[in-house]
């Protein structure tokens, strides 16, 4: 189980406002979510707006992964990619091997070229992803973009 | 070790208004008795 577990416990008080929501209880808050499924793991912005979502519990160590991920998007999502930069090299330092690694520096491209406005800065990040995880869908993504969308 | 107890709301709408005085993600555990 992963809230027992201290990290976990600590990065969710101290970085997060956690909620708890029984769907049986507050069906009409679940409707809102358009749910098919629980437990399912929402995250927000302060503003509402959707950071990510994940179906299911994680063991703690792909939480605290997950967790600094979200973190990371919601500061590229509050103009601030400098930080995200940051929370993406603490998430691989600390969890080199979680699941979410590959979805993370697909993002960080997208937060480095936020900040530089270079567009070269996005895709050294997307190539470097390409060959350390030829298999992964995250660096299958940065190859299918439309003609003309090419960041 | 004591281990640190996460502090839970709710509440969404009570989650919001601390979100919006202390601007953070906000974590929604959605569960159900099974």
């Amino acid at each position: 189980m992963t809230y027992p577990n201290a990290e976990v416990a600590r990065l969710l008080n101290a970085e997060f406002i956690p909620v708890r929501i029984n769907t049986q209880d507050q069906p009409e808050v679940a409707r809102r979510f358009h749910l098919m499924w629980s437990p399912i793991l929402v995250a927000l912005n302060h503003r509402e707006f959707p950071l990510h979502r994940i179906v299911g519990y994680l063991p703690p160590a792909e939480m605290l992964a997950q967790l600094h991920f979200i973190r990371a998007l919601n500061e590229i999502r509050s103009a601030r990619p400098a930080n995200a930069l940051q929370i993406f090299r603490q998430l691989y330092a600390e969890f080199p091997r979680a699941e979410v690694v590959p979805e993370a520096i697909y993002w960080e491209g997208i937060a480095a070229y936020r900040q530089s406005k270079n567009k070269e800065d996005l895709w050294v990040i997307w190539r470097q992803l390409a060959s350390d995880y030829p298999n992964n869908i995250w660096a299958a993504k940065t190859t299918l973009l439309p003609e003309g969308n090419m960041p | 070790m004591s281990v640190e107890l996460i502090e839970w709301y709710t509440d969404l709408e009570a989650a919001m208004s601390a979100a919006a005085r202390s601007p953070r993600p906000v974590f929604i555990d959605f569960w159900s008795y099974g």
